[in-house]
């Protein structure tokens, strides 16, 4: 299998699965009806994006296409959620609130997986401008530090109150976003120090 | 992540990580700092980059590694040097390689 066969492999479930949803969405509230095309059409634009990307094999690394395809299928994985969470509110489905807190763990996950993927994705690339091994530390505390936040701003919409959660998850991303800023001010006004792993 | 479990179980492959924590390292520097040849260095370095745990680009004529680990494989890195994942291996390995380098100083 070539990698842009694999590529569309891997896609075309994740593509099924937001246009169905869209489709169910759009026959139980055809009132809005754009917001269900836009989503299904953003998922079909990533995949012609990606399709299109994928082919120019000679401008691209292997990682570089992986990391391509990782990025659309996680993209899929978001518009479904949102349709989903959508369809569950049409049809009444633990009213209100678990749909609220749903939303919170979603986006705390999605904090997480962001924090977990941050020193593997913009190490490298940034590391070619910047001082490396200043770039690197600081970039595994911002990853460490947005993994943590998101772990903790899922479980507090998990196990708080829709109030308390409210607050603590806020607080838990504004203490990483914080945490983020001092440690790269702190990397930008000690120029002559060696970066230690954090 | 069979590659990365795979990867991150050998003393050495960790060891390298942990260089490269420093800022990115060239072959040279990096074989400098183990008793192992060039090759074996070189076999461990390809292993690292088939996990996708390192980026290597060629500068002139040497090849500069660089770290590129997510949180999850950093935390994984941790855990197997705590808990001494592949040390039991290490030993008679270690033994042969220091050998082979031996044999190969008499030799020259």
């Amino acid at each position: 299998m070539t990698f842009s066969q694999s590529t569309h492999a891997q896609i075309a479930p994740i593509a099924f699965i937001v246009a169905a949803l869209g489709a169910v969405d759009w026959v139980l509230a055809p009132e809005r009806a754009l917001t269900w095309i836009i989503g299904m059409g953003t998922m079909a634009a990533i995949w012609l994006v990606v399709g299109f990307v994928a082919r120019s094999r000679a401008t691209q690394t292997d990682s570089e296409r992986r990391l391509l395809t990782a990025a659309a299928v996680f993209g899929g994985v978001m518009l479904a959620l949102s349709l989903g969470v959508k369809l569950a509110a049409i049809l009444g489905v633990g009213g209100d609130a678990l749909i609220v807190r749903w939303k919170g763990v979603f986006a705390g996950l999605l904090l997480a997986a962001m924090g977990n993927a941050m020193p593997k994705v913009l190490g490298p690339l940034a590391a070619k401008r910047c001082s490396p091994a200043r770039t690197l530390s600081v970039q595994r505390f911002a990853g460490w530090t947005f993994m943590i936040a998101g772990l903790v701003y899922a479980a507090v919409w998990i196990f708080a109150t829709v109030p308390q959660a409210d607050d603590l998850s806020m607080l838990a991303c504004a203490s990483a976003v914080i945490l983020v800023i001092a440690r790269c001010a702190w990397a930008f006004v000690s120029p002559g120090r060696n970066a230690s792993p954090t | 992540m069979n590659k990365v479990f795979k990867a991150l179980a050998d003393p050495t492959r960790r060891r390298v990580l942990e260089l490269l924590r420093q800022g990115p390292m060239a072959a040279g520097e990096l074989a400098d700092q183990f008793e192992f040849s060039k090759p074996t260095m070189s076999a461990h370095c390809a292993v690292l980059k088939e996990a996708n745990l390192v980026e290597a680009h060629k500068d002139g004529k040497q090849v500069i590694y660089q770290l590129k680990l997510s949180v999850l494989e950093d935390a994984l890195l941790g855990f197997a040097k705590i808990f001494g994942v592949g040390e039991t291996a290490r030993a008679p390995r270690a033994r042969t390689s220091k050998q082979g380098t031996s044999k190969q100083g008499t030799r020259s």
